[in-house]
This record gives structure tokens, C-alpha cells and sequence, in this order.
């Protein structure tokens, strides 16, 4: 046995240097990982600015829209004069963003967009919302208020950090007053 | 020497071989974190003045700016602005210069941003090896106006995009025989100046 009793010492030695080996390589795998997920996550806060800088850009509702001369129209019930948050104008398409002249036409807005050869999955919601203390917002399930809040979720296929396997929704949200435009 | 010794010494040097090449991998990927880390801050940096800086376009504190760009090109933009907020207004340019590399630099690909305050030039000499912009004349369009924008078309830009790509400055190969490779980094943001609403 005296030459076999090697034989066992360096496969032993094998187990421990394979464990390092697959040990290693989980560490090269999360760095990687680390790497891409990072500047991913820059484009996706990026992106989402964009769609929110957009959407503020434009008028806060449907009956707050500007006349030909380019100045705002004022309903006479403010905020029960406002728009029901899913009204669309004639010729305005949810698909189509060129098409928006308010900022809740941004509801139920998705479309899956590449930037720099990544795609990711767009998908905006506008609520109605009330406050009494400014910090805390409750969504409204029923009639109309002065504070509308965007919510822009971003989703992608190489963004995944969840154990249940679903890919990672990043949401953003932006509350605008009518008051406080 | 016995048969059992003899496989002994033959796998070891497997284990060696192994040993060494786990050894290289995990340092070569180390290497690509930290380039990469670099470069993340290098790209923040460039970020940073550039949120800064174009938002702002046709900002004037307590007045109103009648002639906003100046020029408006696809490497160059050049506009007004009271950036500092105290009422009078300073012309900014953004220039991206394909054809100058960086003394310092040895990466080929690399050259100079060149960001112009009241002609106070400060080059950008980061790593930039391509910076684009583009104008849109419509909100959430896809299709943007051709470039260079003439002066008549300048009223109707709303938004600006503006994408870059940076590059370290040392090749990271992992054999000396693979071909240049740089660690690279790409950024992206349209943005919609409040001063360029057209209501």
C-alpha cells in the first residue's frame, strides 16, 4: 500500500483544489454579474427620467390643455373638472408617445425599447393620488384630486435579482400638482 | 519508483496547472472590476456636469432668453444660459472633437470632449471615444431633425439626447496574443429643458 497511499493523498489534494476551482469561478461569475448590472441600472434611472421629464413637460390634464394662442385652459370645477385618468383625445394612441398632449396619456403607456443593443420593458401608470401630510400618498379608486403621480416601471431580461426567478422591476415615481406646475 | 508515485506526481502537476490558471482567472477578473469601477466613476463624472449643464439650456433669472442655441450640430451644441443663476447669461458649448487624442492617452479610440464656459475651454479627456447628440422637434419622437440644425429650425428642438461611450486606457487581454481590448461603457439620456416647452 505504501505507493497507493499517495494516490489517495493527491486525490484528497484534488477535492480541495476542484472546491477552490468551482469557488473561484462563482466569485468571476458574480463579478460579472456585478459589472453589467451596474451600467444597466444607469441606463434604466436614465430612461426613466427621460419618460418623466417628458410626460411633466406636457400638460397636466386633458382639460388643462393649451388653445391655439398657447395659453392654458382653466376648468371651472377644479379638480372635478379634470380628465378621468384613461381619457384619450381623438387621435391620440397609447402606443404612439408623439401622440400625448397630457401628462396621464402616459397611463397604461408600455413598449419594449433598445438601447445599445439591451431591451428593456417600459410600462407607465398615472393615478390620481391625496395626501394630508405630504408624505404619505393614497392611490384614489374613485373620483379626482390636484396631485397626479407617474409611475414608470422598467423590467429586463439581463435584470434579474429575484429568487423567484421574475425579472427585477425598477419603478420610479414622480407626483406633480396642478398648483405647484 | 513505484507505478502509485509516478501517477501521484502526474496529477499533481495537473493540480499545479489548475492551481495556477484559478489563480490567473480570478486576478484577471479583478482586474476587470476595478477598470470597470474606474470607468463607472469616470462616466458619473461626465454625467453629472452634463445634467447639469442641459437642463438649464435658455434659463435666464428674471428675464427670458430670446436666442437660445447658437449652434446645434452632432458633436457640437452651443447654447445660452444663466447656469450660475445670478442673472446674466454665459454660452456654454459641448464639443466632442473625434479627431484629437489625448497626449496621455493610449488608447487609439480615445478622444477629447471640450466643454467651453464664456471661452474658458476644459477639456474632457476621460476616455471618450464617441459622443453623440441628437434634437427632436416632438416629444417622445423617434425620428430626430437632421443635423446640423439650421438657425430657422432652432425654435422648434424641445428635446436633446445625448449619448456617450467611454473606454479605458490600457488593453486588457487575457493572452498577450488576443487583440486590444478595452473595457467599455455607454450612457444615454434625452432630455427636456423646461425652457424649450414650447407653451
Amino acid at each position: 500500500m505504501s505507493g497507493y497511499s499517495e494516490v489517495l493523498y493527491v486525490i484528497f489534494a484534488m477535492v480541495i483544489v476542484s472546491t477552490m476551482a468551482l469557488n473561484a469561478n462563482r466569485v468571476i461569475q458574480v463579478n460579472n454579474v456585478s459589472m453589467i448590472e451596474g451600467q444597466l441600472e444607469g441606463q434604466v434611472i436614465a430612461y426613466a427620467q427621460d419618460i418623466i421629464e417628458e410626460a411633466r413637460a406636457l400638460a397636466f390634464d386633458e382639460e388643462t390643455t393649451y388653445d391655439a394662442s398657447g395659453n392654458s385652459i382653466v376648468p371651472v370645477y377644479i379638480p372635478g373638472g379634470f380628465s378621468d385618468i384613461d381619457d384619450l383625445d381623438s387621435g391620440e394612441n397609447k402606443n404612439n408617445r408623439t401622440s400625448f398632449d397630457d401628462f396621464d396619456d402616459f397611463d397604461g403607456f408600455t413598449e419594449t425599447v433598445d438601447i445599445n443593443g439591451n431591451e428593456y420593458d417600459v410600462r407607465v401608470d398615472v393615478d390620481y393620488v391625496t395626501t394630508s401630510d405630504f408624505e404619505n400618498y393614497t392611490t384614489l379608486t374613485s373620483g379626482k384630486s390636484t396631485l397626479k403621480r407617474i409611475t414608470v416601471n422598467i423590467t429586463s431580461e439581463f435584470l434579474n435579482k429575484n429568487q423567484t426567478g421574475n425579472n427585477t422591476n425598477y419603478n420610479f415615481s414622480f407626483i406633480r400638482s396642478y398648483y405647484a406646475d | 519508483m513505484n507505478f502509485g508515485l509516478i501517477i501521484s506526481y502526474v496529477i499533481a502537476g495537473f493540480l499545479m496547472i489548475m492551481i495556477f490558471t484559478i489563480n490567473y482567472n480570478v486576478g484577471f477578473s479583478n482586474q476587470e472590476v476595478t477598470t470597470t469601477l474606474i470607468k463607472e466613476t469616470h462616466t458619473q463624472a461626465v454625467k453629472q456636469i452634463l445634467t447639469n449643464d442641459i437642463p438649464k439650456i435658455g434659463y435666464q433669472k428674471g428675464s427670458v432668453i430670446t436666442n437660445t442655441f447658437i449652434k446645434a450640430t452632432d458633436i457640437e451644441l452651443s447654447y445660452r444660459s444663466d447656469m450660475d443663476n445670478d442673472g446674466s447669461v454665459e454660452t456654454i458649448t459641448w464639443k466632442y472633437d473625434p479627431d484629437t487624442t489625448p497626449a496621455h492617452a493610449q488608447n487609439p479610440h480615445v478622444n477629447t470632449l471640450i466643454r467651453t464656459v464664456d471661452g474658458v475651454d476644459t477639456d474632457i479627456t476621460l476616455g471618450i471615444t464617441d459622443f453623440q447628440i441628437r434634437y427632436y422637434n416632438q416629444y417622445g419622437s423617434n425620428t430626430p431633425m437632421s443635423t446640423p440644425v439650421s438657425s430657422s429650425d432652432f425654435e422648434d428642438i424641445v428635446q436633446i439626447e445625448v449619448e456617450f461611450e467611454m473606454q479605458n486606457d490600457y488593453s486588457l487581454n487575457y493572452r498577450a496574443s488576443d487583440p486590444d481590448r478595452y473595457i467599455t461603457t455607454t450612457w444615454q439620456k434625452r432630455f427636456s429643458p423646461v425652457n424649450l416647452r414650447p407653451n
